[in-house]
C-alpha cells in the first residue's frame, strides 16, 4: 500500500517550478489575451463610441445602447434568435436523448451507426450549408422532389424563399448537425449509470417510462445539465449557416443577433451599435446561464450528495 | 532541510520506501535538481529547436505589403472581376512593367466582398497603393480622405481630362470638395438583352429604340410559357440592387432623393408609379419568374440556358454571352416610360492612390498607364467596358459585321440621357433598409406606396445624416 505524504518544497524549487509553469503557459496564454481577452474589453469600449473603421473613436456614451434598443429590427432580430434557440435547442436536447438511448443497446452495426450520427459535426458548416442551399432549392432541390415523390406534399415548399419556412430550414440544418455532439455526451452520461440500479428496478417491476423517468433522467441530470447550458449558448452564436443559407433572409426573418450584428459591424460600418449589440448578447446569455444555475440546484442529482 | 515555516508550498509525495526523512529530502533535493537539467535537454531543448525550425519556413510565406517597402519601386493594385478581367488585367500590366522597369506591380485579385475587404485595409493602414473603386462606394473614402488629390499629378503630366466622358468625371464630384481623387476606367449602364431565336420562334418582332413599356409587357407575354418541368420567362427581376429597378423609377419621371434637402422622393406619385409597374412585371403581369419559381439560379444563368427571353444586365454580359451562349443575341435599349424617356443610372469606376501610399510616383505612373487610350482599348476589346474615355468608345463600338451585339452602339446612345447615380455617403446601411422595406412589394403583398410610407421615417433619418456632415 502505496501512503501519500505531504513533503515540503524548498522555496527556490517553488520559484523554478513557478517559471518554468509560466514559460510553458506563455504561448497559451499570449494567444488569449490578443485574441480574446484584449478585444473583449476594447469592444466594451468601442460599444460606447461612434467609429466606422476610418478615422478615430469618438465617445458617445450610452448612445449606441438607446439607438440599438430602440431598433425595430433589433428586436424582429431578438425575437427571431429567441424563436430559433428555443426550438433547435429543445429539439436538439431531445432528440439527442432518445437517439443517445437507442445507441445504447449492443446491437449490430452500433459503431456504424454511431459514426454516421456523429458524421455532421464534424463537418465543415460552410460546405453543409452550400450544398443543403441546392438541396432546398425550390425547383431542384432534392428535399422538394423526394417529398413530392412520396406524396406527402403537393406544391414544392419554397424552403428559403418564405418568410414562414425560411427560419425552420436553417434550424432544421442546425439541428441535423448538432445533434451528434449532443448524443456523445449523453451516450458517456448513460454509460455511467450503474447497472445495479436498472436491475433493481426490472426485478420490482417497472416499466420502460418508468425507469426512464426515475432512474435513467436523474441520474442523467449533470449530462442533461451541461448539453443544456452547451446548446443554449450554441444557439445564441448561429452565424455560419445564416451567412451562407439566406443572408438574413427573406424579409429579415432568419437575421439572427450574431448576424444581425455582424451586418452592423462589416457592411454598414456601424462599430459601436455593433458592439453594443455584443454586450447585449453578453448580459442574456449571463442573465440565462445563472438561471440555469440556480435550477441546478433543485433538479441536478450527484451522486455523492444525498438526494 | 529548510524549516517548515519558510516554504511556500509544499508537495504531495508518495513514500515509497521507508527511508529516514532527512536523507530522503537531501537527496530529493538533488534528484529534482538532475532531473530538471534532464528535463530541459530531453524535453525542453528539442521542443524549442524544433519551433527555430518550423518558424523559418513560415517566415518566408506571408510578404504583407510593409515587405514591399523593403524592395524598392513594388506597388500593389487591387481589382475585382472574373478570372478572364484578371488574366487581361496580367496582360497589361507585363506591359507596364516592361516600359517601366524599376516598377513591380503586385496584383491583389478581390473577387467577392471587394469593398468589405478594401474598407478593412484602408482601417488598418494598409490599402493597396492603387485601387479600383466604383462611384457607389467612393463617397465615404472620399469624406476620409483615403484616396489622393490627383489634380497636381494630371497637371504636371498634362492628361487630358477633356477625353473623359463628362459623366465618368461627374459621378465621383463630390459638393464639399474639389479634389479629384480617381481617373476614371470605365462607365457603366443598362440595357435589355434579348435572345434572337426566341423572338423568332415565337414570333414576336424585336425591341427597337422607340419601344414603350406596353410594348415591353405585349412582348413579354408573347415569349412566356409555364410548363410542368420547364419554364419559359419573358423578362428578367432583380429585386436588388436598387441600380435595377431606379431605370423605371426614373422613366417615370420619378428619383430616388434630393441631396440638398435630405428628401427622399420615392414616395412621390410618378416615383411610386415607376415601382409599381416593376412589381407588376412579377406579380399582375407574371411575366417574370417569382423568387420561388426561379430559386437559387441567378438570372444570367437562365437566360443561357435559353429559359428567359429578355435580361436586363450592364455591359459586363458581353463577354460571357460571346464566350458561352449558343444562340443569337442582341441588345436594345429600355423601353420608354410614361416621361417620355427611357432613363438608366450610369455608373462610373476607376482608380484612386491611397493617401498613404509610400511610391507616388510609380503609383501615379500606373494610374496613367491603365486609364491611357491604349489600355482602354485593350480593356475594351473583350467587350467587357464602356470606356471612360470617348475617343476609344467610339472607335471599339463602331459596329461591326459577325460580331455581337449587332446594336452595340445602344450602350453609347443611352449614356446621352442616363442619371448619373447620387448615393449618400452611408449607401450600404441606405440601401439594405430600402431593399428590406421594398420585399413586401415584390413579393405582391404590399403596394409600394404603403410599404414606402411605413419606411420612409428611417429612410429620411439617414439621409438628413448625410448633410450634418
Amino acid at each position: 500500500m502505496r501512503k501519500s505524504v505531504q513533503v515540503p518544497i524548498p522555496e527556490w524549487q517553488q520559484r523554478e517550478e513557478t517559471f518554468w509553469a509560466i514559460l510553458l503557459l506563455a504561448p497559451c496564454l499570449l494567444g488569449l489575451l490578443i485574441f480574446t481577452y484584449i478585444p473583449v474589453f476594447g469592444s466594451l469600449g468601442l460599444s460606447f463610441s461612434y467609429w466606422n473603421l476610418l478615422g478615430t473613436p469618438s465617445w458617445v456614451g450610452f448612445e449606441n445602447y438607446a439607438a440599438v434598443l430602440q431598433d425595430p429590427l433589433f428586436w424582429k432580430s431578438m425575437q427571431s434568435t429567441v424563436w430559433f434557440v428555443t426550438v433547435s435547442g429543445i429539439l436538439e436536447v431531445v432528440i439527442a436523448l432518445f437517439l443517445a438511448m437507442a445507441l445504447n443497446r449492443a446491437i449490430k452495426g452500433q459503431t456504424l451507426f454511431r459514426i454516421a450520427y456523429f458524421l455532421p459535426f464534424i463537418t465543415p458548416m460552410v460546405s453543409v450549408s452550400l450544398v443543403w442551399g441546392w438541396l432546398y432549392d425550390p425547383a431542384y432541390g432534392a428535399f422538394n422532389w423526394l417529398l413530392q415523390q412520396a406524396h406527402l406534399i403537393q406544391a414544392p415548399i419554397p424552403w428559403l424563399y418564405n418568410v414562414s419556412t425560411a427560419p425552420w430550414a436553417v434550424v432544421i440544418l442546425r439541428i441535423w448537425k448538432d445533434t451528434g455532439y449532443n448524443i456523445l455526451i449523453f451516450l458517456a452520461g448513460l454509460q455511467t449509470i450503474p447497472l445495479s440500479l436498472t436491475e433493481a428496478a426490472l426485478l420490482d417491476g417497472a416499466s420502460a417510462y418508468r425507469r426512464f423517468w426515475n432512474i435513467t433522467l436523474p441520474m442523467l441530470s449533470p449530462t442533461l445539465f451541461f448539453v443544456g447550458i452547451m446548446t443554449l449558448i450554441n444557439g445564441f452564436q448561429a452565424f455560419d449557416s445564416v451567412y451562407l443559407l439566406t443572408q438574413g433572409g427573406p424579409a429579415h426573418s432568419t437575421e439572427l443577433l450574431v448576424y444581425w450584428m455582424f451586418k452592423n459591424a462589416f457592411e454598414f460600418y456601424k462599430i459601436g451599435p455593433a458592439s453594443a449589440i455584443a454586450y447585449l448578447l453578453f448580459i442574456i446569455i449571463l442573465a440565462l446561464t445563472l438561471v440555469q444555475w440556480q435550477l441546478r440546484k433543485r433538479w441536478v442529482l450527484y451522486e455523492d450528495e444525498t438526494a | 532541510m529548510k524549516a517548515v515555516k519558510d516554504n511556500t508550498g509544499s508537495r504531495e509525495l508518495t513514500q515509497l520506501g521507508s527511508k529516514k526523512n532527512n536523507s530522503f529530502c537531501l537527496r530529493r533535493k538533488d534528484a529534482f535538481k538532475q532531473a530538471s537539467s534532464l528535463f530541459l535537454m530531453r524535453a525542453i531543448l528539442p521542443q524549442i529547436l524544433g519551433l527555430l525550425l518550423l518558424s523559418i519556413p513560415l517566415s518566408g510565406c506571408q510578404s504583407t505589403p510593409q515587405d514591399t517597402k523593403k524592395q524598392p519601386g513594388t506597388i500593389t493594385l487591387s481589382t475585382w472581376g472574373s478570372q478572364q478581367e484578371v488574366d487581361g488585367l496580367k496582360l497589361l500590366l507585363k506591359r507596364f512593367e516592361a516600359n517601366n522597369p524599376d516598377v513591380h506591380v503586385r496584383l491583389m485579385h478581390i473577387p467577392e466582398n471587394y469593398f468589405q475587404k478594401i474598407h478593412l485595409l484602408v482601417a488598418g493602414d494598409i490599402a493597396p497603393d492603387v485601387m479600383l473603386v466604383n462611384s457607389l462606394n467612393y463617397p465615404i473614402y472620399a469624406h476620409h480622405e483615403v484616396f489622393k488629390d490627383l489634380r497636381s499629378f494630371v497637371k504636371k503630366d498634362h492628361v487630358d481630362l477633356k477625353d473623359f466622358y463628362p459623366k465618368a468625371l461627374q459621378a465621383f464630384q463630390r459638393s464639399d470638395s474639389q479634389a479629384l481623387g480617381i481617373l476614371p476606367r470605365d462607365l457603366s449602364n443598362l440595357v435589355v438583352y434579348y435572345n434572337v431565336d426566341l423572338f423568332h420562334k415565337d414570333g414576336v418582332s424585336e425591341p427597337d429604340a422607340d419601344w414603350t413599356w406596353p410594348q415591353m409587357v405585349e412582348k413579354a407575354k408573347a415569349l412566356t410559357h409555364r410548363g410542368k418541368t420547364s419554364s419559359q420567362y419573358g423578362m428578367s427581376f432583380f429585386s436588388k440592387p436598387p441600380l435595377y429597378w431606379m431605370p423605371f423609377v426614373w422613366s417615370a419621371g420619378g428619383d430616388l432623393w434630393n441631396r440638398d434637402k435630405g428628401q427622399l422622393l420615392l414616395t412621390q406619385p410618378a416615383s411610386l408609379e415607376g415601382l409599381h409597374f416593376y412589381s407588376d412585371l412579377r406579380n399582375r403581369f407574371h411575366v417574370a419568374p417569382t423568387r420561388a419559381e426561379s430559386g437559387d439560379a441567378v438570372m444570367s444563368q437562365l437566360f443561357l440556358q435559353q429559359k428567359l427571353a429578355m435580361l436586363i444586365s450592364g455591359r459586363w454580359s458581353v463577354p460571357v454571352l460571346r464566350e458561352q451562349a449558343k444562340f443569337r443575341w442582341d441588345v436594345a435599349p429600355l423601353p420608354i416610360g410614361p416621361s417620355g424617356h427611357s432613363r438608366v443610372g450610369v455608373d462610373a469606376s476607376g482608380y484612386a492612390i491611397s493617401a498613404k501610399t509610400h511610391d507616388q510616383n510609380a503609383s501615379w505612373k500606373l494610374v496613367k498607364f491603365l486609364t491611357s487610350s491604349a489600355s482602354l482599348r485593350a480593356m475594351a476589346q473583350s467587350g467587357l467596358i464602356i470606356p471612360a474615355r470617348e475617343s476609344v468608345a467610339q472607335t471599339v463600338f463602331r459596329p461591326q459585321p459577325g460580331r455581337l451585339p449587332a446594336h452595340g452602339f445602344y450602350f453609347l446612345d443611352t449614356l446621352k440621357e442616363a442619371v448619373p447615380t447620387s448615393v449618400p455617403t452611408r449607401w450600404n446601411e441606405f440601401s439594405e433598409l430600402l431593399q428590406l422595406s421594398l420585399e413586401p412589394v415584390w413579393e405582391g403583398q404590399k403596394s409600394p406606396a404603403q410599404a414606402l410610407r411605413e419606411a420612409k421615417p428611417a429612410l429620411e433619418k439617414l439621409l438628413r445624416q448625410e448633410r450634418k456632415k
